[in-house]
C-alpha cells in the first residue's frame, strides 16, 4: 500500500511536469503577450519592450522555462504581471474559496443524486423513477448561470433570505453550492440507478432475497456496496473538475474563486497566474484521482494494490 | 493663466452650491451622516496602487484614498481641470517647459505625515523611474523633473512644452501617495496598506470580494457623511443588478440600456438611472494604406452610408449623440467640425466616381464584449455598408487576440477595417487629436496609418502652445482636417449608463467614469 502510494506520487510528478511544460508553451503560443495588453493605449513600441524585457518575456523560451523552473522548485510561481502580487499568495487566498464551494457542491450533488439513482433504481420506472431522470437529464442539462440567476431571483431578491452575491459568511456558500450541487447531482443520479439495476440483477442479490433478508438490506448493505465503483469514480472526476473551479458559478455568484481568477488570467495574458493555477489544478486533480483509487480498496476488498 | 482657471471654477463651485441649495430648499432633505456605501462594479482592482493598477472605474476607486493633483470637471464642462491637491497652476512664460504647481495647505496623510512638494517630487519620480516598472509610464514621460521651490510649491519641467499638462497629471495612475509608507513597505507591498489624503482611508482588499474603506476624520475638505464605502465586484452584469435590486449594493457600474429603460419606467424599483457624460469616441477604423481605402471617397462614402442617429436611437435609447468631431463635446477646444448625415444615395455616388460602382469585399475585426453592445453595433454597419454594396466579413477576436492584433506595425498588420473605443480621460486635445497622427501608428493607437503633412504639424503647434484661445484654433483645424480625410466611420460617443439606489444622495460619477474623488463627501445616504 505504501509503495503504492509512493509509486504514485513519483509518477504525479512526471505528469506535473509535462502539464509544466504544455502550460508553459500553450500560453506562450496563443496570440497577444502580457505587454502588448497591459501597456498604456498610448505605450510606443519602446514601451512595450521595456515591459516586455522586465517581465522577462524577451529571453528565449528556453531560458524562460529554466528561470521558471528554477522558482518554482524553491516554491516561487513568480509574480503576476498584471498586478505584480506574488501569484503563490494570490493562489492561497482564492483556492480555500474554491476548496469550500467544491466539498459542499459535492456533498450535496452526493445526497441528491445517490439518493434519488438507489430509489430509482430499487422501482425502475414508477413515477419516482420518471419524475427523478427527468430532473436529472433537466440538471446535466440547464445552464448553470440560468439556474444561478433564477435562484438568486428568488432567494435573494425576491425571498430575501440569502445574499446575492459575494462571499465570507456561510450565507454566501449556500446559493452558489446549492446550483453546483443540483447540476452536478444529475450526472451522480443516473450513474447510480445505472450501476445499481445492473448490480441489483446479480446472483448475490437473488440469494440474499432468497435468504428473506428484508429488502432495504439488500439494496443498502448487498447492492449498494458493489454498485459503488462506478459512481465513485464520477463523484472523484466532478470533485476534481469543481476544484478547477466552476468559472461560470463563480462570475454569476461574484464567487472569489480560483476559476474566475484564471479566465482573468487568460484575458489578460498573465503568463505566471496561468502557470501557476493549472499546476495547482493539475496537482488537486491527481491528488482526487490517487484517493479516489485508493477508496476503491476500502469499498471493495478485492483490489489489491501491489 | 491662473486667474482664469480659478475664476472659472469658482463660478463652476457657485453654480454646484446653488443648486445643491436650490435642491435642498425644493426637497427640504438634509444630508445626514452615517451609513456604507456599497459600489459594485463589473471588474476587481487589480492592485491598489494607482502605479499598477489598470481600468478607469477602478482606478477612480483607488482616488477615495491616495488623490490626485488635479482632476478633471466630472460634469465635462468648464474649467475642465480641478484642482485638489494642487490649488492653480501656471506655465512659465519665459520657458513653457517649466510649471509650477501651488499645493493645498496644511494637508496630511492618513499616517500623519504631511503633504508637501517633496512628496510631489517623490511620487512623480515614483511614476517615471523605469525601475518602478509602472503600467502608464509612458503617459508622463514627457517630465523631465520635479523640483522642490518650497514646502508648497513645486516646479514640474517638461522636457518640450507640453499644454496638456495640468490634464494630464490628472490621468488616474498618477495619484499621491505618502512617501513614508513607500519607503516603509517598498514599492512592491506599498499596496497592501496604501496611504493617501483622500475622504477614505483603506481598510482592506480581499481580492475578488471586496474593497473597505473608512471614513477620513481628518479630511481636508471636510469629513465625509459616509462612514464607509464598500466596492463588491461582480462580474456578471445580471447579477449585478439583480444585487442592486436586492438593495445588497446602491450601485451598480454598466448596465445594459435596455435594463435602464426598466428602471426608469418602473418607480416601484426604487433605482435611478445615472448617465454622466461621455469621453470614448466609437468608430471604425480603416487602414487608409489598404486597396480602396487609399482613396478619401471611399472613406467618406461609408461615413455616408451608416445611420448614426439611428443606431443611437435603437441599440442606445437615444442615449448619445453621434461623433461630429474626432474629439468629444466634452472635451477641451472640442468644434461639431463635420457630421456625415445619413445618405446612402451621396454613398453610392462617392463609390462610383471612386471606381467602385459595385462595392468591394472587405474585412472587420473586433473584440466582442468589450464596449457596450458592440456586436450589436457592429451588425448594424454591415448592413449599412451592405445597402451601398460593400461586403463586410465580420471577423471576431478574443480581446487579447485582437489587441495583439492591433499592436502590429504598417508592415505586418492584417487590418483592414477594425471597431473599436478610443477613450478620452483627460478630455485633453493631446490625446483627442494626437492619436490620428503618425507618431502613434501601430504599435500604437492609429491603427488607420493615417497620417496628414498638416495634421502633424498642428499636433505638435498646439502642444506647444502657451495661449489657450491659439491652442484651440489649432485644434478646431485639426479636428476639420481629420474629419474631412475621414479615416474612420465616426458612429457615436459611448454612452455611460450606470444606476442607483434612490436612498443615495448627492451621488457622481465623473465624465472619466470615476467615482468622484472630491464630490463623493457630500454623498449621503437616506436610511442606515
Amino acid at each position: 500500500m505504501t509503495r503504492y502510494i509512493v509509486y504514485r506520487i513519483t509518477l504525479m510528478f512526471f505528469v506535473l511536469f509535462g502539464v509544466s511544460i504544455f502550460v508553459f508553451l500553450l500560453v506562450r503560443l496563443v496570440p497577444g503577450d502580457p505587454a502588448e495588453l497591459l501597456a498604456d493605449q498610448w505605450a510606443t513600441k519602446k514601451d512595450i519592450e521595456l515591459l516586455r524585457r522586465q517581465w522577462g518575456l524577451d529571453k528565449p523560451l528556453i531560458t524562460q522555462y529554466l528561470v521558471f523552473m528554477n522558482h518554482l522548485l524553491h516554491g516561487d510561481l513568480g509574480n503576476s504581471v498584471a498586478s505584480n502580487t506574488p501569484v503563490a499568495k494570490e493562489i492561497a487566498a482564492k483556492f480555500p474559496n474554491t476548496l469550500k464551494l467544491a466539498i459542499t457542491g459535492t456533498l450535496i450533488a452526493i445526497i441528491i443524486g445517490a439518493f434519488a439513482g438507489i430509489i430509482s433504481a430499487a422501482k425502475p420506472y414508477s413515477i419516482f423513477d420518471n419524475i427523478s431522470m427527468v430532473l436529472a437529464l433537466l440538471g446535466v442539462s440547464t445552464p448553470a448561470f440560468w439556474l444561478g440567476l433564477m435562484l438568486i431571483l428568488l432567494f435573494a431578491v425576491k425571498l430575501d433570505w440569502f445574499p446575492a452575491t459575494g462571499a465570507g459568511t456561510i450565507k454566501h456558500l449556500i446559493l452558489p453550492s446549492i446550483t453546483l450541487g443540483l447540476l452536478t447531482a444529475g450526472v451522480i443520479a443516473r450513474q447510480t440507478r445505472s450501476s445499481m439495476l445492473e448490480a441489483l440483477q446479480q446472483d448475490y442479490v437473488k440469494t440474499a432475497r432468497a435468504k428473506g433478508l428484508r429488502e432495504t438490506i439488500v439494496i443498502y448493505k448487498h447492492a449498494l456496496k458493489n454498485a459503488l465503483i462506478p459512481v465513485v469514480t464520477i463523484v472523484g472526476l466532478q470533485f476534481g473538475h469543481l476544484l478547477g473551479g466552476a468559472v461560470l458559478v463563480e462570475s454569476v455568484f461574484g464567487w472569489p474563486g480560483m476559476g474566475r481568477f484564471l479566465v482573468d488570467s487568460i484575458f489578460t495574458r498573465d503568463y505566471p497566474v496561468i502557470q501557476g493555477a493549472i499546476l495547482v489544478f493539475a496537482t488537486a486533480f491527481s491528488l482526487v484521482n490517487l484517493g479516489v483509487d485508493l477508496l476503491y480498496g476500502s469499498i471493495d476488498p478485492r483490489i489489491r494494490y501491489e | 493663466m491662473r486667474g482664469r482657471s480659478l475664476s472659472g471654477l469658482a463660478k463652476g463651485m457657485a453654480t454646484i452650491m446653488l443648486f445643491l441649495m436650490v435642491a435642498v430648499a425644493l426637497y427640504g432633505e438634509q444630508p445626514r451622516s452615517g451609513g456604507t456605501l456599497i459600489v459594485s462594479l463589473g471588474t476587481d482592482v487589480p492592485i491598489f496602487d494607482c502605479v499598477y493598477a489598470s481600468g478607469i472605474p477602478n482606478l477612480g476607486i483607488i482616488h477615495l484614498v491616495t488623490q490626485g493633483l488635479t482632476e478633471i470637471n466630472p460634469t465635462g464642462g468648464e474649467p475642465k481641470v480641478w484642482p485638489v491637491l494642487a490649488t492653480s497652476w501656471e506655465q512659465s512664460p519665459d520657458d513653457p517647459r517649466v510649471w509650477t504647481f501651488h499645493l493645498r495647505e496644511g494637508v496630511k496623510f492618513h499616517d500623519g505625515t504631511p503633504f508637501n512638494a517633496e512628496a510631489v517630487k517623490f511620487n512623480i519620480e515614483r511614476m517615471i523611474n523605469p525601475e518602478t516598472k509602472a503600467l502608464a509610464r509612458s503617459s508622463f514621460v514627457m517630465i523631465e523633473s520635479a523640483e522642490v521651490v518650497d514646502e508648497y510649491t513645486v516646479k514640474i519641467i517638461t522636457k518640450e512644452p507640453f499644454a496638456a499638462l495640468p490634464a494630464q497629471l490628472a490621468y488616474s495612475p498618477m495619484c499621491m501617495n505618502s512617501p513614508a509608507q513607500v519607503q516603509k513597505l517598498g514599492n512592491k507591498d506599498y499596496y497592501t496598506a496604501p496611504i493617501g489624503t483622500g475622504p477614505f482611508k483603506f481598510v482592506h482588499h480581499i481580492k475578488g470580494q471586496e474593497v473597505r474603506l473608512e471614513a477620513n476624520e481628518e479630511y481636508w475638505g471636510g469629513r465625509p457623511y459616509l462612514d464607509a464605502l464598500i466596492m463588491k465586484p461582480i462580474p456578471e452584469t445580471a447579477s449585478r443588478l439583480l444585487a442592486l435590486e436586492a438593495g445588497e449594493v446602491h450601485v451598480a457600474y454598466h448596465v445594459p440600456p435596455r435594463d435602464a429603460q426598466r428602471y426608469m419606467s418602473d418607480p416601484r424599483l426604487g433605482i435611478e438611472v445615472l448617465t454622466p457624460p461621455q469621453q470614448r469616441r466609437m468608430f471604425v477604423g480603416m487602414n487608409v494604406q489598404w486597396g480602396p481605402f487609399k482613396d478619401v471617397r471611399v472613406r467618406q462614402a461609408l461615413n455616408y452610408a451608416v445611420d448614426k442617429q439611428a443606431i443611437i436611437d435603437s441599440i442606445f435609447l437615444g442615449l448619445t449623440k453621434p461623433m461630429d468631431s474626432p474629439m468629444p463635446p466634452t472635451a477641451l477646444c472640442y468644434s461639431p467640425v463635420k457630421y456625415y448625415e445619413y445618405n446612402p444615395k451621396k454613398a453610392r455616388d462617392l463609390l462610383a466616381e471612386a471606381g467602385y460602382p459595385n462595392g468591394f469585399e472587405v474585412t472587420l475585426h473586433y473584440g466582442p464584449g468589450r464596449y457596450l453592445l458592440d456586436t450589436e453595433v457592429v451588425e448594424a454597419v454591415q448592413s449599412y455598408l451592405a445597402d451601398v454594396g460593400v461586403k463586410v466579413k465580420v471577423v471576431p477576436l478574443e480581446w487579447a487576440a485582437y489587441s495583439a492584433m492591433l499592436r502590429k506595425p504598417l508592415e505586418e498588420t492584417e487590418i483592414q477595417m477594425f471597431f473599436i473605443g478610443w477613450g478620452l480621460p483627460t478630455l485633453d486635445p493631446e490625446l483627442g487629436i494626437g492619436p490620428f497622427g503618425k507618431e502613434a501608428w501601430a504599435p500604437g493607437l492609429n491603427n488607420m496609418f493615417y497620417s496628414n503633412p498638416e495634421l502633424e504639424e498642428l499636433i505638435l503647434a498646439q502642444r506647444a502652445a502657451t495661449d489657450p484661445e491659439e491652442r484651440c484654433k489649432i485644434v478646431k483645424r485639426a479636428q476639420e482636417i481629420i474629419m474631412e480625410d475621414a479615416p474612420m466611420i465616426a458612429l457615436y460617443y459611448e454612452p455611460q449608463i450606470h444606476a442607483k439606489r434612490k436612498e443615495v444622495h448627492d451621488f457622481v460619477i465623473s465624465v472619466t467614469e470615476r467615482i468622484d474623488e472630491v464630490l463623493i463627501r457630500n454623498t449621503w445616504l437616506e436610511t442606515e
